[in-house]
């Protein structure tokens, strides 16, 4: 298997080296709970490579919490255990607890306190509009990240992995001073309350902001699969996160065609584009470790695919092991 | 027999060289072709092997084909220019500041393209028209709202803030232009739209989603395309077998979902660049070709 590092002329000291291992960018590493935020388009991995590294962590003797917002009929089969609306323990698994959060629920909650304060000043056909506009794919986020906010602030667990993360945009929608729900009254924006309740917004925002800069709290991790489109955007997102002071701990690209599918030249052309793509993923993101991860024959199901998935991610094989590895490969 | 094409899809599903395969044997059948995209990264210079720019250029090794990038990052910077511009001095600097960042989001890149994109539509100029991207049922709803039309500054400013819209006379196209441009999008004698998709359980849920929500604005996509389908006579190992039965499921779990017919689009070995590849591809895209009386 092979690990691409960012190239370097002078061997990595043994700090640098442990700092970069993925399996490090998991575990807390002292300053309170350790965030992970898995991102990526839809269809790339993103619950599954979640799943594996709570897995990972809590059969590290880490105390985790898993948040996702996965369908509860996907997340269940994907754990064989039921996840449901408030925090509760995973069957079968010790120091793991799941949560998970409806986004279409929360979305809808949200977009109607936004309609309420709204038809105090505005007529139907405005009303109409704004309904319309809140229908946005980029509400939902907004939505979901304000439920992510206290889960992020909080210090209950050691390790917290959301399968899903802001991106740029809503980061810096929600660090503006003014929320979507404020500006609508910016002309009478004078009372106390209002007021106090957008401070109060603002410094959880700010605290937030510190916390997901902080590289020994929080990590993004990015997925992607090896084709062109998707690195394009993968990049896109990444240079969005980055001019927010966020960077990305590591990308794992996924579906890799495994050595039991090359029995044929298809295939083994395949997978010569494949690490292609690998090698420019490396370019599109400079200084980011970048891990392959093998495709599977099917959806990821069970606690047993899980593990298997995260040793191939967090094996505690050290980096100079791998290099040997991609040495004797020929790589 | 439609004139016009609109791929839609997730981003990674194949639109750009589904367009642009279908694109080539309309070309080759004697038809004069132009292909539009409004991918920013735009593939479609990648997939012919050739700059592209604002266009319509010609294709270098097949005539009567031709391609156009509209460029949405110029188009999203004049939109957003048009619509906060009447609005300096009137609201608070952070307002603004807000209402930029409300108008930097996907959404309003979507529906700044698709203003670009009205006015390509029934391009006179040339037989085909093929489209490697379809606008969402969001941006057709919002667009088709009569407070999307309003002029009046006014009137903006008693609305306050927007989202992805934005304050309204940043629109270029007309209102008429616009209902054209709808009623075109409705017709199965000008268009035809077609849903890609992959062998995989949010793509499919997404295709899904997007017919629905096509459906219920009067469009009716025609076809889906399953892109990426491992050929038989590859599978000849277990794991290959194994991911091509997942194939024949997801496939069956979409004719459940959709019903419109799905074509099938194999896996390639290599990207797919230069007019032989998409060629290659082209032999399979005849159920496509047909809705255009090719």
């Amino acid at each position: 298997m092979i690990t691409l590092l960012p190239s370097s002329s002078l061997p990595p000291s043994e700090a640098a080296v442990a700092d970069r291992q993925p399996a490090a960018r998991i575990r807390p590493s002292g300053a309170g709970p350790r965030r992970v935020f898995v991102t990526g388009k839809g269809g790339v991995g993103k619950t599954t490579v979640a799943c594996a590294t709570a897995v990972w962590a809590a059969d590290q003797g880490l105390r985790t919490l898993l948040v996702t917002t996965d369908p509860a009929a996907h997340i269940g089969n994907v754990l064989e255990a039921p996840v449901g609306d408030g925090v509760a323990p995973v069957e079968g698994v010790r120091n793991l607890w799941a949560v998970r959060i409806d986004a279409k629920v929360t979305t809808a909650a949200y977009i109607q306190a936004v309609l309420d304060e709204a038809s105090l000043r505005m007529g139907a056909e405005g009303i109409a509009r704004l309904r319309e506009e809140l229908a946005s794919p980029c509400t939902e986020e907004v939505a979901v990240f304000q439920r992510f906010l206290d889960l992020l602030l909080a210090d209950a667990y050691e390790v917290v992995v959301f399968d899903t993360a802001p991106t740029g945009h809503t980061l810096r929608l929600l660090e503006l001073p003014l929320s979507y729900e404020r500006q609508l009254q910016a002309k009478v924006w004078t009372s106390e309350e209002s007021r106090a309740v957008d401070a109060a917004q603002t410094e959880r925002m700010r605290c937030a902001f510190e916390v997901m800069r902080d590289g020994t709290r929080t990590s993004f991790v990015l997925v992607v699969y090896p084709e062109r489109t998707p690195i394009a955007e993968a990049g896109r997102a990444w240079g969005e996160l980055d001019g927010l002071g966020i960077r990305t701990a590591f990308v794992v690209c996924n579906q890799i065609l495994p050595e039991e599918a090359l029995s044929n030249a298809f295939f083994r052309r395949r997978r010569s584009m494949q690490l292609e793509h690998l090698e420019s993923i490396g370019a599109t993101f400079p200084g980011v470790p970048v891990l392959p991860l093998g495709q599977r024959t099917g959806d990821v199901r069970g606690l047993d695919a899980l593990r298997d998935l995260a040793w191939e991610l967090y094996g505690e094989a050290s980096i100079q092991d791998r290099s040997n590895e991609r040495r004797k490969a020929g790589g | 027999m439609a004139r016009q094409l609109l791929f839609s899809g997730k981003g990674g599903v194949g639109k750009t060289t589904l367009a642009c395969a279908t694109a080539v044997r309309f070309a080759q059948a004697g038809l004069r072709t132009l292909v539009v995209t409004t991918d920013p990264a735009s593939n479609v210079s990648d997939v012919f092997e050739q700059p592209i720019g604002e266009g319509p250029v010609p294709i270098r090794g097949l005539n009567g084909l031709f391609a156009a990038e509209l460029d949405a990052e110029s188009a999203l910077r004049a939109y957003k220019a048009r619509a906060l511009a009447p609005l300096e001095g009137v609201l608070p600097e952070d307002v603004l500041r807000s209402l930029d960042e409300q108008m930097s989001g996907p959404c309003t890149s979507e529906i700044a393209a698709f203003d670009q994109f009205v006015a390509r539509i029934d391009d006179q100029g040339f037989d085909r028209v093929v489209f490697d991207t379809a606008p969402t049922g969001h941006t057709l709803r919002l667009l088709e709202l009569p407070g999307a039309w309003v002029t009046h500054i006014d009137a903006v400013a008693a609305v306050g803030g927007q989202t992805c819209l934005g304050p309204a006379d940043a629109l270029a196209a007309s209102r008429e232009q616009y209902e054209r441009a709808l009623e075109s999008l409705r017709s199965p004698r000008s268009t035809a739209v077609i849903l890609v998709t992959q062998a995989e359980r949010t793509a499919i849920e997404e295709t899904e989603r997007a017919h629905a929500e096509m459906v219920s604005l009067g469009i009716a996509p025609r076809m889906a395309v399953m892109n990426g389908r491992i050929p038989a006579e590859v599978a000849d190992n277990a794991f290959a077998r194994a991911r091509r039965a997942m194939q024949d499921e997801q496939i069956a779990e979409l004719s459940r979902r959709v019903p419109i017919p799905i074509v099938e689009v194999p896996l390639l070995d290599s990207d797919v660049t230069g007019i032989k590849t998409l060629e290659r591809l082209g032999d399979h895209l005849a159920p496509l070709l047909e809705l255009a009386a090719v």
